[in-house]
């Protein structure tokens, strides 16, 4: 008899742990889509960070000076980098499953309008170049 | 004679100890599950509010329609970085009714509090009718017959 009540404390016990259990694990299964969004967010984020700091590096040594850059893994996604001349922008565009992202990011050195379709870890290069026409250094994006 | 009338008494004990334990259970359940409502609705908020800040303080947009609330507000930010998170979260229970205050703070008075506060709210109810079980029924979150309200404030 006693046996059999301790049983059903515990049944109880286990019933409420058990609800507890499924709420906690639901919540886990709807964070993991977002933690993954979250992946390709702090990759492009930080992809775009490095663009900007090494053109300026590569404007700052001068005319003819090439650092070669590799874009980040993206499950497969594929990368457009563009620098736009004209305002002056750096604007990286990521897709990944059919999902775009993007990120504008404003350029300290003058930007000459160029862009490259990239795969997941190919090699580009950022270059500064001398327009003699106009007498300006300017720095592009080439593979 | 003696023996059995011992057992009865014995039984009789036992039904009464059951009883009590059945009652305590029966006053316990139910609490019990209204608190883990209570507790389940606010760690979603928190974590939907959580990523709308994760979400703008990175700068990257995205045209997943999760985040498409968002994406206006970003915008205005033109490159900054809000350093938004999560101050606080108030919530009062009425008949029926949770409301949901979600605070965030920023250390920039200059970014405009009632866009970017009404676009977190936005996003807050669009991620927890797509990504929950509370579901959004003429403009109003419910969770089984609860109804959520989702304030959000955003303080400098």
């Amino acid at each position: 008899m006693k046996r059999g009540q301790l049983s059903l404390d515990l049944l109880f016990a286990v019933l409420l742990i058990i609800v507890t259990l499924t709420n906690i694990t639901y919540l886990a299964t709807s964070e993991i889509s977002h933690a993954e969004s979250f992946d390709t967010f702090t990759k492009v984020r930080l992809f775009s960070s490095t663009l900007v700091d090494h053109s300026a590096k590569v404007y700052a040594i001068g005319e003819g000076y090439k650092v070669r850059e590799v874009a980040p893994d993206l499950n497969g996604g594929t990368i457009r980098v563009v620098f736009d001349g004209a305002t002056n922008k750096i604007i990286v565009n990521a897709t990944v499953n059919g999902r775009s992202f993007w990120i504008v990011k404003n350029s300290t050195v003058p930007l000459s309008t160029s862009s490259v379709n990239l795969t997941s870890s190919e090699e580009f290069w950022i270059t500064a170049y001398y327009n003699t026409t106009e007498g300006m250094l300017y720095v592009k994006v080439e593979k | 004679m003696l023996r059995s009338k011992n057992k009865a008494q014995t039984a009789l004990e036992m039904m009464f100890i059951a009883s009590i334990i059945l009652i305590g259970i029966a006053l316990v359940i139910p609490s019990y599950f209204e608190e883990n409502k209570d507790m389940t609705i606010v760690s979603y908020v928190r974590a939907s509010a959580s990523r709308a800040c994760d979400y703008l303080n990175m700068g990257v947009l995205t045209d997943d329609p999760r985040y498409s609330p968002l994406n206006s507000a970003l915008e205005t930010l033109n490159g900054l970085n809000p350093n938004l998170r999560v101050l606080r979260i108030e919530t009062s229970q009425i008949n029926g009714t949770i409301t949901i205050t979600v605070v965030l703070t920023t250390p920039y008075s200059a970014i405009n509090n009632e866009t970017l506060a009404s676009a977190v709210e936005n996003f807050i109810v669009r991620d927890l009718n797509m990504t929950t079980n509370l579901i959004l029924s003429n403009g109003t979150l419910f969770y089984g017959d609860t109804a959520v309200n989702i304030a959000v404030r955003v303080e400098g």
